[in-house]
């Protein structure tokens, strides 16, 4: 089981050979999509690197999970997550940082969830 | 004036330009003039049957379901865009090498999964070029398969002329259903299996020629 740090360097690789960024782009708190420019089809680039770098299998949906809060769900009202979506959220994000989300929860926020920090913690979830 | 021509090859197509483009017509004239000609051209390019002939390798030489695949690009200055690529130093696009390494990778992927998914280029994370291939080169890519899963796969891709190392590559591909709704947003260039390029794993059933030639 690699340190915290050097989980964090080891991620930071990942993420700057799979989206081209320069090391110092890639901070625990930088957001995959706002701050490192990640679009969807950079998620599954990302699986697979995880993946090999750090020899763990991830399931579909498990590190990224799909259509979140879309129009359908029933957890969106007026922009906002609902609170049942937010307890989803809880449930298919464990290692994001939720709780900060839910005191604005606005849909159009809900990609910052995805940050540096939630691919660290899953990763050393993963490794245990 | 009589009927528009039928233009189907690009020197026809190019030359209806130039002539209904030609300040001696009258610009409205000459719209509809370009118009009429054109549509049967845009129809017969558009048929799903005809869309674009998009092919990049010649054949397969190997075939290992699920780990590798060698195919063959051979450059010849019959291609017309050499002619322009460049005037006088005619050498294969890199552009087009990287097609030619998704369509071998691309259907190594695809077999693996007896062809049940649209295989979409998707992404590719690197691309280095070393050097160039001439009219008369022999390219040869040969595909590693590294990820293959519902949703999608990657693979490296190197370009040899004979020993020495033209190119090389990662390539993602994603995998979407025949029904999604992003499919047909997608260009069709993207699409690994469209346009019969499947046909390329027929080539090598031609055989040799050796048989036919008695030997």
């Amino acid at each position: 089981m690699p340190s915290a740090d050097e989980l964090f360097e080891k991620v930071r690789e990942t993420l700057v050979d799979a989206l081209g960024v320069d090391d110092d782009e890639v901070t625990p708190t930088a957001t995959l999509i706002g701050d490192l420019g990640a679009e969807s089809i950079d998620f599954l680039d990302i699986v697979f690197r995880l993946e090999k770098n750090f020899d763990i299998k991830i399931p579909r949906g498990e590190l990224f999970p799909e259509n979140l809060a879309s129009a359908d769900s029933g957890f969106v009202a007026d922009g906002k997550v609902t609170p049942d979506g937010i307890s989803q959220l809880r449930q298919k994000m464990p290692h994001a940082d939720v709780d900060g989300f839910a005191k604005n929860p606005l849909v159009s926020k809900l990609p910052d969830l995805f940050t540096v920090d939630m691919i660290c913690k899953f990763t050393a979830a993963r490794l245990k | 004036m009589g009927k528009p021509p039928l233009c189907f090859s690009s020197r026809r197509f190019r030359h209806a330009v130039e002539f209904f483009t030609s300040p001696s017509l009258d610009k409205l004239e000459c719209r509809l003039l370009f118009a009429r000609a054109m549509t049967p051209t845009i129809k017969f390019l558009t048929s799903p049957d005809v869309a674009m002939r998009w092919y990049w390798i010649d054949k397969f030489i190997e075939f290992e379901s699920g780990k590798s695949a060698r195919s063959v690009k051979n450059v010849s200055l019959a291609e017309e865009h050499l002619h322009d690529h460049f005037p006088g130093f005619p050498v294969m696009p890199g552009s087009l090498m990287i097609e030619g390494m998704a369509q071998t990778g691309g259907i190594l992927l695809g077999e693996h999964f007896k062809f049940e998914y649209n295989v979409i280029l998707a992404k590719v994370p690197k691309v280095t070029f070393h050097s160039w291939a001439c009219p008369g080169d022999q390219l040869i890519y040969t595909a590693n398969l590294h990820d293959a899963r519902p949703e999608g796969g990657s693979v490296t891709v190197t370009a040899m002329v004979g020993e020495r190392l033209v190119a090389d590559a990662e390539i993602v591909f994603v995998h979407l259903n025949s029904d999604d709704p992003q499919l047909s947003r997608i260009d069709q260039k993207n699409f690994v299996f469209r346009m019969n390029l499947l046909d390329i794993l027929n080539v090598g059933k031609a055989g040799s020629g050796e048989q036919a030639a008695g030997n």
